[in-house]
Formats: C-alpha cells, structure tokens, sequence
C-alpha cells in the first residue's frame, strides 16, 4: 500500500508556554475530503499552520510519506498549499500576477512559465470560475470572487494536499454551497486530499463525510458524519445539545444548536 | 499606456539626458571643442561626464535599495534612509572629519571608511533589533529607524558643538551630499554596488512579488523567508554603505522612485526593477545638473535639492495612506 497523502502522528504545539495541540494523530488519504470542525480556540488554524510549516511543532508531519520538516522550502510547497484567512493581503497586484505566481515552487529565478504551466493554471481559472476577473486587481474583487482567486492559486499550484482555513467565512449563503461543492470537486476530480476548517457545521456535512473534531486541542472524534457518536461528540464540544432533523431523505441531516448543556 | 511604451520612453530619456546633460554648465560647449586639446575638454571628460554618470548611477542604486526595503517591509516609508543607515554613515563621517582628519587607510581617506563602518553598523544593530523578534513587524521597525535617526543626530550635533569652526563646515557640507567626483575612479566604485543589487533584486523578483502581497502566502508558496530576507538586507546594507560613504547622505530618491515606478508600471518586479532604477537615476540626474547650474557659478547641494523634494512628498504618502 503506498503512503497516505498527509499524515500527522502525535502533534503537539506550544505557543507562549500554552498548549495549543495535543497529541494530535490523523492519516489523510488521495482524494479525501477532510473537514476540521470545533468551537473557537480548539486549535484548528494552528494545525493547518503547523502541517504547512508556519508554526513549529514537536511530533511528526509526514506528507507522502516523506517527513515535512526534511523538506525544503521548495519541494514543501509543492507538496501542501495553504489558503489561510487573509484580511490584509496587498491589493494592488493584478488576478493574473498572483496567479502566475503560484507556479512558485517549480520555477527558477530566471525561467519563465511554460505551456504546462499556462495549462495548470487555466484549469485551476475554469474549474473556480475566475475568468471573468482575471484583469483586475485583486482589491477590486468581493470577498466571494477574492475566495475563488485564492483557492484558484492553490489549485494552480497543484499540491496533492490542499489546506484551507474558514474558505466559507465572509460568504452569502449562495457563494458557500457554491466554495463548499468546489472543494468536494477538488478532492474528487483532481484526487487531492482536501483539509478544510470551518465552523459550519452544515455545510461540512453537506460536503465531505469525514469529520475530524477538536476541541481543547485534543482529538475528540475522527469518522463519518452519519456515525451516532458525532452527534453525541458534537453535543459534549460545543456543551448543546444540537437537534438534528432530515427533510428530504437525498439531503445530509440539518444540525442546529437547542438547549445549552 | 502599456509597459512597451514606458521602458522605450524611460531608456529614450536615460541615454539622452547622460548624453545632454554634460554640455549644461557654467562653461558651455560646442562639439569642436571636444576633439581639441583644451581645458574644456578636460572639464568635459573628467568633471562633467564623470559627475552625470555618478550621480544616475547613485541614482539607480538608491532607487533600488529603496524598493528591496519597501517590498521586504511592504511599507512605502520603510527605505535605508528613512531607517537611519544614512545617518549612521553622517555619524562615521563626522566623527573622521573630528578626531581622524589626517588618517588614511590604504587609498582610501578616513572619513569614507569611517562613514562605510557606521552605515554597516547602524544596519546592524537594526538587523538585531528586527530579526531577533519572532515575527517581524513593520511598525517596529519605522520605530527603531526613527531611534537611530534620533540618536546619531544627536552624537552629531555634540560633535560638531566641540568642532572648529573649519571641522563644523566641512561636516556640514559632507551631509548636505554631493555628486562633484573628479575623475572615474568614484564612478567605478559605485559600479559593483549597482551591479549587487541588480543581480540580487532579479534573482529574487518572484520572491519580492509574494513577499509584497502576504507572508504567509509567500511562506505557502515555498519561499524560503528568512533567507530571501537576510540576503536582501544584507545586499542593500553593502551597497548603501558603499554608496553613501562615496557621495554623503542622498534622501527621498529612494522612496519617491519606486514609488513612481508602482504607479506607473505595477507591483510585479521583473518590470518595477528596471523601472525603479532608471526613475531614480533620472530623478537624481535632473535633480544635480539643477543644483549645480540654478545659481551657477555656485550651485546648491544636491541633498538640499532632494530633501526639499522628498519632504513634501514623504508628507504627501502619509496623507494618501491614511485617506
């Protein structure tokens, strides 16, 4: 059997003397569509910084089978790609620039793209719908279509792991089904393993089986959405007791938070 | 306008303003006087063309020192000189006109090498001073800028207080700046600073891109931060120190230039490079022939020239960013 994708044994993050993760331990396979749920400050963004190298952890990040730490800077990003939740990213650079750019890690100083390049991207424009925007600069753009940018620049650096923290934050509710089913089409199509954190709990439902739930920065639940224990795992972390109903039996249930615990 | 049209233009009046602005001076010129053997010929060939090259490549090499700083820090403000490296060096110099006026290292006089180990040192302790601290911060680092600044003013202003009269007035005029080389041999020791930052600004360019957009996506796509920072800052220090050591302190060509080349050409630095280079030879070009021909026979030093354009553009940034 061939290496997963991304594995992560025994994370453990201190920052300031806090400990922020815990013995954290999780395998994501090729074309997994993983979703990272918990209330805040369970530690969420900072396993996506720690597997993406922006934080320094103890334990061990494997991706491909290769540990992440060996790697150089280089060969990483062209392993993992990390759509963070940028606030104040310099707007003044064109959609085109920043895409060009993402072809980072496999380009030297002196090279320019290639036609593979040109076609890795363009695939990445048409499957998140950025042609239209491809002229303008980036502070121009909704915070819907500057999502869609940013995603695309990660698909376009076309990394067999995928990282994204809160990609549906900031988004009408139309816009959030329509991220949520580019991220299932990610994993799906171009067989990429998808990490995805988020708190809506819904829509990560409704777009990827498996949940991973944190909470304290311990690993509290690790299987599908239709396991009984993730509802009752849902209740402990978030101390409510959620409800969930279904209405329409070619829909996922619908979770929404009753009475507190 | 597209980017064609703006390199042509740009190189168009880079090569004819090196090749005018020679004949423009106290002595005029006819072309028949450079082939005979004269005094004019002489001024023309070792005062004038050395002066015009001299000061478009401390220029160029200002205006690029200018835009690493900016793109690295992502603050318009952030350049070697709005950091103190230019007063450093003013302190080095002034120290040398004080205590070592006689001493020579080798070939070179005390109040350049004097003024090349302040600007180094000043870079230094800025370096400790942002690097030591986990993540670094821009604001910090204007801050810090703005203590150096105060605190070799203020050595300096004691300096020149136990000065002589004669001591005080050579110190004054050595931080006013000048570009008034005699002779090549300035010209050529500009030259591998100029050539430090260009190389080191091309090879970088697609790093400098995603270091102005964002950190941690520079960070995602594999650029290797701290290194690519450590490298450019250890490349602008050199050549500013070289640089300043060479002509005294040069302010605002740094900040305007690059600023002038994003407006007028993008962020992307495979072009703002070679456009933020020829901006500020040109800006300091134009600037010194004005200085040296607007009260001529005396003329004006070019640093009050550019500081009596940078100030108000400095103020003009400053509005615009918090508009």
């Amino acid at each position: 059997m061939s290496d997963p994708a991304i594995s992560v044994l025994s994370l453990n993050v201190e920052i300031d003397g806090v400990k922020i993760l815990e013995n954290v331990s999780f395998n994501g396979e090729k074309g997994e569509n993983i979703t990272i749920l918990g209330p805040n400050g369970a530690g969420k963004t900072t396993l996506l910084k720690s597997v993406c190298g922006l934080i320094p952890y103890d334990g061990e990040v494997k991706l491909d089978g290769i540990s992440a730490g060996s790697l150089s800077h280089h060969v990483r990003a062209s392993k993992v790609s990390f759509v963070s939740q940028h606030s104040d990213i310099e707007g003044d650079f064109f959609v085109e620039t920043f895409l060009d750019l993402s072809r980072y890690p496999y380009k030297k100083p002196w090279e320019r793209l290639s036609d593979l390049d040109r076609k890795i991207i363009n695939e990445a424009i048409e499957m998140t719908e950025c042609a239209p925007f491809l002229k303008r600069k980036i502070s121009s753009l909704s915070g819907g279509e500057r999502q869609k940018v940013l995603i695309a620049a990660s698909i376009a650096q076309d990394t067999p792991v995928i990282l994204l923290d809160e990609p549906l934050n900031h988004l009408d509710p139309v816009q959030r089904t329509k991220t949520g089913k580019l991220i299932s089409e990610i994993s799906g199509k171009q067989n990429k393993t998808v990490v995805t954190v988020t708190h809506e709990i819904n829509e990560a439902i409704q777009f990827s089986s498996r949940m991973i739930v944190l909470n304290g920065g311990k690993l509290e639940f690790d299987g599908l959405s239709s396991d009984p224990l993730f509802k009752q795992t849902l209740d402990t972390v978030f101390k409510t007791k959620f409800i969930s109903f279904k209405n329409r039996d070619d829909l996922p249930p619908y979770f929404f938070p009753g009475e507190e615990l | 306008m597209t980017k064609k049209f703006l390199f042509s233009a740009l190189i168009m009046l880079s090569l004819g303003a090196v090749i005018s602005f020679p004949f423009i001076g106290e002595v005029p010129f006819s072309l028949d006087m450079l082939f005979k053997e004269s005094v004019e010929q002489t001024i023309f060939f070792n005062i004038r063309i050395p002066r015009v090259l001299g000061a478009y490549i401390t220029g160029a090499i200002l205006a690029l020192a200018g835009m690493l700083f900016q793109s690295m820090f992502r603050n318009d403000l952030a350049t070697p000189y709005t950091l103190g490296i230019s007063s450093g060096a003013a302190l080095g110099a002034v120290m040398a006109i004080k205590f070592f006026a006689t001493v020579q290292f080798l070939y070179y006089p005390a109040i350049q090498v004097f003024s090349f180990a302040m600007a180094l040192t000043t870079v230094a302790v800025l370096h400790l001073l942002t690097f030591s601290r986990k993540r670094s911060s821009t604001h910090f680092l204007l801050l810090a800028g703005i203590a150096i600044n105060f605190t070799c003013t203020g050595a300096i202003l004691f300096i020149q207080y136990i000065a002589s009269g004669s001591e005080s007035s050579r110190m004054v005029r050595w931080m006013m700046g000048s570009l008034d080389f005699i002779g090549y041999s300035p010209v050529l020791k500009l030259i591998p600073a100029l050539i430090l930052l260009l190389v080191t600004a091309l090879y970088f360019h697609r790093d400098l891109d995603l270091l102005s957009i964002d950190s941690d996506i520079a960070h995602s796509r594999g650029v290797n931060i701290k290194f690519t920072e450590k490298t450019l800052f250890f490349a602008v220090s050199l050549a500013v120190a070289i640089t300043v050591a060479n002509t005294g302190p040069i302010g605002f060509v740094g900040m305007i230039a690059p600023h002038v080349g994003r407006k007028l050409i993008g962020r992307g630095h495979i072009s703002l490079i070679p456009a933020s280079l020829m901006l500020g030879g040109l800006i300091l070009l134009v600037s010194d022939t004005f200085a040296r021909t607007v009260i001529s026979p005396s003329e004006i030093p070019v640093g009050v020239i550019t500081a009596l354009l940078g100030g108000p553009f400095f103020i003009f940034i400053l509005i615009k960013k918090s508009g």
